[in-house]
């Protein structure tokens, strides 16, 4: 039992058949829930400018997500991940702060498109605020103006990664 | 309502000229008239702005009852306001310009004679920094509500340089 | 008793007419439908004034993604502020590319090759098929319904793969050059467009069978929001939310550009003005995009794809207001050039911005709850609106 450290966590819990009878599992509670909130991600629908036409497409039947267990809503009280597409411009970023701050925790953001990570093509307008990572902390960078659904896919993948490697142990640390 | 089959034939530059020239002398007004690149431009004053375009749009023949555009330029020592009509009875288009001084600029809103007018003002408004007289409404519009300056003149630069965002305290 | 179940029809009680304007009931209620909202149309707020279920005033606040492209056009050159005209209407973005290369060819007296211009067409057209898969999408799940939004992406996955082969990206392209279009149609782009056609009429046909014909769409569509055709003049409306009150009117039919006027299709239009007549003008749009898609394909000629210009473009001094049918009504680029290489003012026209001037005048005396259709059949997009 010792040589298991390398099968998943499935492969350790189909011990009902390995036994026979219903049977206690012990498992550590950061992998158990990580593994049930990565495999579970509602996204928020915040689409502002272009990104967001990708996004959708992302969402639809050729690149679906809802394969991944993502699957969209529309209040930031009920949502684990906002996608950031699109120019943030200097009315609307308030806005997004005050619906990060709506979010439960725990919360990620992903910056989707060069416009939400350093202004885009729009970098010296005088209404573009360079970057959505001077508003609010962001996890994930995904590049591309606007980027492939199959580049979201790897973004979203990253994502999961990193809610693997969450701990309720140790506090995740929020950058103020 | 029907379908209106309206008749789009193509209207030579020089008779719409003609036409539009007797129209004003007809009214007393003057104007320069000038051609290019196929388009037809007329220079007025800006007092007698309203007078022009109630007659374009009300006469008979002429009938524009259509705004395509209005455009605000700065030209250093001046502004200027060009107006772009179309008319769909007689397919034939118009551009108006109208000079205006760039210290305390202010013309006469068109609000009254054309609804679709109100936006396209508010608009240079807040670029340029125009008043218009007898407008309802003259708020910012696509700006944030608490800037000081008129982006479009030419004296605002803008440059590739990092600008710094303060994030507003109130909602952590 | 008995005569009330005998006729089916039950009366409902005469709805309260509106007070004048200016006179509002005391206790109306302002409501803020907040930038961020489950609907697709982007960033988009208005304050409403209700009195129960009856809209009063609207007044919509815009500007939340305004990005100053027009500032940005002073400092840079012609060449190097074409990839920002994509980010305009970015539903159907070569349309906008359109208008901006046809107004400096204009300015320069310019005229690219012919087969340069069955390209522009082909790739406009199908751009035009992508926007208006967006419009069906929002349009059903503005209704209710979620169907609609799949097809309609799924559909417009199939055109953008053709647009990849042809342009390299599925959603921005810059593509156009001033003087025609940045490579040559690949082999093997025929065969797939071809065939795509016939998928998208079979398609295109069961649309109509699952969405067009629904009651609930109809009881929900007909006779609502309607604008009158003078009305629709005075607002400067375009595209075909003109065409749907009654006006005949298609920029590319009456200024022809790109030899459009080559090919045979027809304009559609409606006659009574409601959302149901905005959305059967788009749905007959797309019958029609495909029509000229087919007969630019089959009569494609030789010859280069661009034309001869240097590399620095420097159009003579001078001015010119040029527009184009875009996926959403008229666009239009007012561009004064000083005789260098950087253009001294360049003004962006686009529909959405005054559909949405309108909105205040159409939605008054209409419930909330037909708000989200109306401004769907208005088929705004926010990147328009905001430049």
């Amino acid at each position: 039992m010792g040589l298991d450290r390398k099968k998943t966590l499935e492969d350790k819990l189909y011990l009902k058949d390995k036994f026979g009878k219903p049977n206690i599992v012990t498992v550590a509670y950061d992998k158990l829930m990580n593994a049930a909130r990565s495999r579970s991600v509602w996204y928020l629908t915040f689409g502002i400018a272009c990104c967001a036409i990708e996004m959708m497409a992302t969402g639809g039947s050729h690149y679906d997500l809802d394969r991944f267990g993502m699957f969209f809503r529309a209040t930031p009280r009920q949502a684990d991940l906002i996608i950031i597409s699109g120019t943030i411009s200097r009315k609307y970023a308030p806005v997004v702060q005050r619906i990060y701050t709506q979010m439960a925790e725990p919360r990620y953001v992903l910056a989707m498109g060069s416009c939400a990570i350093t202004g885009g093509p729009f970098y010296d307008s005088y209404n573009v605020v360079q970057g959505i990572d001077k508003v609010i902390p962001v996890d994930v960078y995904v590049q591309g103006c606007p980027p492939r659904p199959e580049a979201l896919y790897c973004g979203l993948l990253k994502l999961k990664e990193i809610i693997n490697r969450d701990s309720i142990v140790r506090k995740p640390v929020i950058v103020e | 309502m029907e379908i209106r089959e309206y008749n789009f034939k193509k209207i030579d530059n020089d008779k719409v000229i003609s036409l539009l020239q007797g129209k004003l002398n007809l009214n007393g007004i003057e104007g320069n008239f000038s051609l290019n690149h196929d388009q037809g431009y007329l220079e007025i004053s800006k007092a007698v702005l309203k007078n022009v375009i109630k007659l374009f749009k009300n006469d008979k023949d002429l009938r524009f009852d259509y705004i395509k555009c209005i455009t605000g330029v700065d030209y250093k020592d001046y502004l200027e306001v060009i107006y772009s009509l179309y008319s769909f009875g007689n397919n034939c288009s118009v551009n108006i310009k109208v000079k205006i001084e760039p210290v305390n600029p202010e013309v006469e809103s068109i609000t009254d004679i054309f609804r679709s007018a109100d936006w396209f003002e508010r608009e240079i408004w807040e670029f340029f920094g125009i008043n218009f007289k007898g407008h309802p409404n003259l708020k910012t519009l696509l700006l944030p509500g608490d800037v000081d300056y008129h982006p479009l003149l030419k004296s605002f630069e803008i440059k590739w340089e990092e600008r710094e965002y303060k994030r507003p305290e109130v909602f952590d | 008793m008995a005569d009330e179940i005998k006729n089916n029809e039950i009366e409902v009680d005469e709805i309260s007419e509106i007070s004048e304007p200016g006179e509002y009931p005391k206790d109306y209620m302002e409501i803020n439908f907040g930038p961020h909202h489950p609907s697709t149309h982007g960033v988009f707020r208005f304050i409403a004034k209700l009195d129960g279920e009856k809209i009063l005033e609207v007044e919509p606040v815009v500007g939340y993604l305004h990005r100053g492209i027009e500032k940005m056009a002073e400092s840079r050159t012609y060449v190097q502020f074409k990839p920002l005209v994509d980010r305009l209407d970015y539903t159907g973005a070569m349309n906008n590319e359109f208008g901006y290369c046809l107004a400096i060819e204009k300015l320069m007296g310019l005229e690219s090759p012919p087969k340069a211009q069955s390209i522009r067409v082909i790739c406009a057209e199908l751009n035009r098929i992508c926007a208006h898969e967006v419009f069906f999408g929002a349009m059903g799940l503005e209704a209710g319904a979620f169907t609609p939004f799949l097809f309609g992406f799924k559909d417009r996955e199939m055109a953008m793969h053709l647009m990849e082969m042809l342009a390299g990206g599925r959603l921005t392209f810059n593509y156009f050059t001033i003087g025609g279009v940045r490579q040559d149609v690949p082999a093997g782009f025929f065969k797939e467009a071809k065939d795509y056609l016939k998928q998208f009429k079979k398609n295109l046909a069961e649309y109509h069978e699952l969405f067009s014909g629904n009651e609930i769409f109809i009881k929900r569509t007909k006779d609502i929001g309607i604008i009158s055709r003078e009305d629709a003049i005075e607002w400067s409306m375009s595209g075909p939310t003109l065409r749907a009150s009654g006006v005949r009117f298609d920029i590319r039919k009456v200024e022809p550009y790109s030899g459009y006027d080559k090919y045979d299709w027809e304009v559609p239009a409606g006659s009574n003005g409601d959302i149901y007549d905005r959305y059967w003008v788009r749905m007959n749009e797309l019958a029609q995009s495909a029509r000229i898609i087919e007969q630019a394909l089959d009569s494609l000629p030789d010859g280069d794809y661009q034309a001869k210009v240097s590399r620095n473009i420097k159009p003579p001094a001078g001015e010119v207001y040029f527009r184009v049918e875009g996926t959403k009504g008229e666009v239009g680029f007012y561009v004064i050039s000083d005789g260098t290489d950087k253009p001294y003012r360049m003004k962006i026209r686009t529909p959405s911005f005054n559909h949405l001037n309108a909105l205040n005048y159409v939605l008054k005396n209409n419930y909330i709850a037909d708000f989200p259709l109306i401004l769907g059949s208005f088929d705004t997009v926010m990147g328009s609106v905001d430049r």
